[in-house]
């Protein structure tokens, strides 16, 4: 399919239609033709698809904040203003529909238990992509331990010096782990071809993580191993205290470096 | 619901719900495609 000017031309809500079946046959039959040589429009109608396949599970029910409706109204109301606005806002747009997708989302994580390591990957991303900083910049454990002490963290922590393992402390950070505001150690590092690598240690046992296959034995110490994504998590018991390590690197180098560095309380 | 009950339950034209449904789809895919990836799904750049 190409515009007016010959340059190429995408079908957007229409393959929205096209996934409802709400298209006429011709029009379908258009669409069809189209998806076969646009690998952009495929793209698109995989990701339309998976969304509509996973908004369609089963969520069993969820108690909704009570304004929600109003506000995702609200939300839709002003965006569909400004789109027709001479002068439109982008940061107001950006705004408006980054509030609809927090509603679906709400709704669609209320039914999918969010778990421990997710939680857990969720924070290396946001450390990853700069939405989370870290509070405190030091290449030095003992400065670290001692930040944790003053701003709340009240068990004891050990921050690992792995430079020997060609990774290098930056800092660290108090964070707020989950919704029973449970705080975590949060320090990372700097590794090899600008890897990152970020520790977590929490009150906490590993009766709370989900089931997985990758559980390792090294000195004694059992090791459970997430994959989510290209990050991989390896979570283990020291007393009271469950650490993780979360990386992107590859996922034998994030287990080994954990094997290093545990201790049995 | 179709795209016409919606729209009258909405109180809004249909094209309303139908670009409404689209751009909330789209969001909501950008929001979790990590996820998405996470488990399997392997197209996840729109």
């Amino acid at each position: 399919m190409t515009g007016p000017s010959g340059t190429p031309m995408h079908y957007g809500e229409e393959l929205q239609d096209f996934l409802d079946e709400t298209l006429t046959d011709a029009r379908r039959a258009e669409v069809a033709a189209h998806l076969e040589t646009c690998a952009r429009c495929r793209r698109e109608l995989d990701a339309l698809r998976w969304v509509k396949v996973e908004a369609s599970k089963d969520v069993g029910e969820a108690e909704l904040p009570a304004d929600l409706s109003a506000r995702v109204r609200a939300a839709l109301d002003t965006e569909d203003k400004s789109s027709v606005a001479t002068t439109i806002s982008r940061r107001k747009w950006i705004a408006a529909s980054a509030l609809v997708a927090a509603a679906l989302l709400i709704v669609f994580l209320r039914g999918h238990k969010v778990t421990l390591p997710d939680r857990v990957a969720a924070a290396f991303r946001a450390y990853d992509t700069g939405v989370m900083p870290l509070e405190f910049e030091s290449s030095d454990p003992k400065a670290i331990e001692a930040y944790f002490a003053r701003n709340g963290i009240t068990f004891e922590t050990r921050v690992f010096d792995l430079g020997m393992m060609q990774y290098h402390l930056v800092g660290g950070r108090v964070h707020r782990l989950d919704d029973d505001r449970r705080i975590s150690a949060l320090f990372a590092y700097r590794g090899p071809g600008a890897r990152k690598l970020v520790c977590q240690m929490f009150q906490g046992t590993v009766a709370e993580l989900p089931r997985t296959d990758d559980v390792r034995e090294h000195n004694g110490i059992r090791f459970h191993v997430y994959g989510e994504g290209n990050v991989t998590l390896v979570f283990w018991q020291e007393g009271d205290t469950l650490c993780v390590l979360t990386s992107d690197a590859p996922a034998d180098d994030v287990v080994q470096l954990a094997f290093a560095k545990a201790v049995r309380a | 619901l179709s795209y016409d009950e919606t729209a009258e339950v909405l109180h809004i034209p249909v094209g309303t719900v139908r670009s409404r449904l689209y751009r909330g789809r789209r969001a909501l895919f950008g929001l979790l495609k990590d996820y998405a990836a996470s488990i399997g799904f392997r197209r996840p750049e729109i």
